[in-house]
């Protein structure tokens, strides 16, 4: 039983912390979308993806302080005498409350994180890429608005991922306010494209063009 | 046991403290969107328009001179545009697309209440005044006509972030939900739509 009970806790220990990371860079991931309202879940996104983002929010001074912290808590708590019995009966509580209590932070980091990253793309300060689109065999109104958006280099990336590239259309009057979202296919089709209006978050004053 | 009790002691204060605080930052945010908007002050504009070449921008002209029009949208700052550039639409700041998921929005509260002198002057002034007309009243009660669109008309609506469409009134709001000025199109001022909204 001993044996068993010490297998499934060293399991546990062993997991934890590629699930950590994991839940990391999806925080970081899901908050990037949810700022164009791009539904995280309907996005294929690798693991091997995940988990590289998964660094974005973890290097960030409050999760690193609060990991630190925490470090801190159980040298304490295994090393100063007093300390040690209640802990250990405490235990169980005190691990699960820091592991809630360190998830918020990485949430509240990635969000934080993810909020600059989507400023960078309203502000058109990323990467203006003219996704391959397939003209389609009768008008449609969504092509004919990605080639006027392609044509005034109004386009920027906002994720490639390995089947579907999905690009914000900068409007021309209001740049920072208004734009076009498209969801461009490997095959070159547009499989959607979506209005999207911007909130103030305070940061608007400097967006020229 | 004593250390489990004071334990449990402990986490059940934290539990009801955070609750009541949650509580208390709810209910604070409900008060806020659910106060009635007292129109004190409003601009005559002309609109709606939809801001062609693009999808879902409406907004309202402010002045106009020499082809150009100063374009007041739905949501975002003020800006010039080329007059041909706008459509008239029978479309409103409610049928803007939604925003980027932040849960904040504006909206119209508890209703609208345009005081009677207010509507009086719109009676008297508003038919035949000029786009960018400022009517407000003071403390007195009294309603001053701002007959020119200048500068300093400009700067009292220069803050706003967006706009809501309450009834037969557009209103500007800041960045911090605050109402900053009422917009009544033209029509709506000849034909005598500026009443109360009741929510």
């Amino acid at each position: 039983m001993t044996g068993t009970r010490t297998a499934i806790v060293e399991a546990a220990a062993a997991a934890t912390p590629l699930a950590f990371v994991y839940f990391s860079g999806w925080a970081y991931l899901s908050a990037y979308l949810g700022k164009f309202d791009i539904d995280a879940t309907q996005v294929d996104v690798s693991l091997a993806t995940v988990l590289v983002y998964a660094f974005v929010p973890l290097n960030s001074w409050p999760v690193l302080l609060t990991i630190a912290g925490l470090a801190v808590v159980y040298l304490l708590s295994a090393f100063v005498r007093p300390l040690v019995k209640p802990v250990r009966r405490t235990g169980l509580v005190l691990m699960l409350a820091a592991l809630v209590a360190l998830l918020f932070v990485v949430r509240n980091s990635a969000d934080a994180a993810a909020e600059e990253m989507a400023d960078l793309v309203w502000f058109g300060q990323k990467s203006i890429t003219n996704a391959v689109v397939k003209p389609p065999d009768k008008a449609d109104q969504s092509y004919e608005e990605y080639a006027r958006c392609r044509d005034s280099r109004r386009l920027r990336q906002i994720l490639g991922t390995t089947d579907t590239m999905y690009l914000l259309c900068r409007n021309d009057v209001l740049p920072c306010w208004h734009a076009v979202l498209f969801a461009v296919r490997n095959d070159g089709a547009i499989a959607y494209s979506a209005e999207r209006r911007r909130n103030n978050d305070g940061n608007m004053a400097s967006c020229k063009n | 046991m004593a250390i489990w009790q004071a334990a449990r002691t402990e986490f059940c204060a934290v539990a009801l403290a955070f609750v009541g605080w949650t509580g208390a930052v709810l209910a604070q945010d409900l008060q806020r969107f659910e106060a009635k908007i007292d129109i004190r002050k409003l601009m005559i504009v002309d609109g709606p328009y939809e801001l062609q070449g693009s999808t879902g921008i409406y907004g309202f002209v402010v002045a106009r001179s020499g082809g150009k029009a100063t374009f007041r949208p739905c949501t975002g700052p003020m800006v010039d545009v080329d007059d041909n550039r706008l459509k008239r639409t029978k479309s409103t700041c409610a049928d803007e697309p939604p925003t980027d998921g932040n849960p904040f929005s504006v909206g119209c509260g508890g209703g609208v209440e345009v005081p009677s002198q207010v509507k009086a002057a719109i009676a008297k002034e508003g038919p035949t005044s000029a786009l960018g007309t400022i009517f407000e009243m003071g403390s007195t009660s009294e309603v001053q006509v701002y007959a020119t669109y200048d500068n300093t008309a400009a700067s009292k609506i220069k803050g706003i972030d967006r706009m809501a469409t309450c009834g037969d009134w557009n209103i500007g709001f800041d960045a911090s939900g605050a109402d900053i000025m009422h917009f009544l199109s033209k029509d709506n001022a000849t034909t005598g739509n500026y009443g109360d909204l009741k929510q």
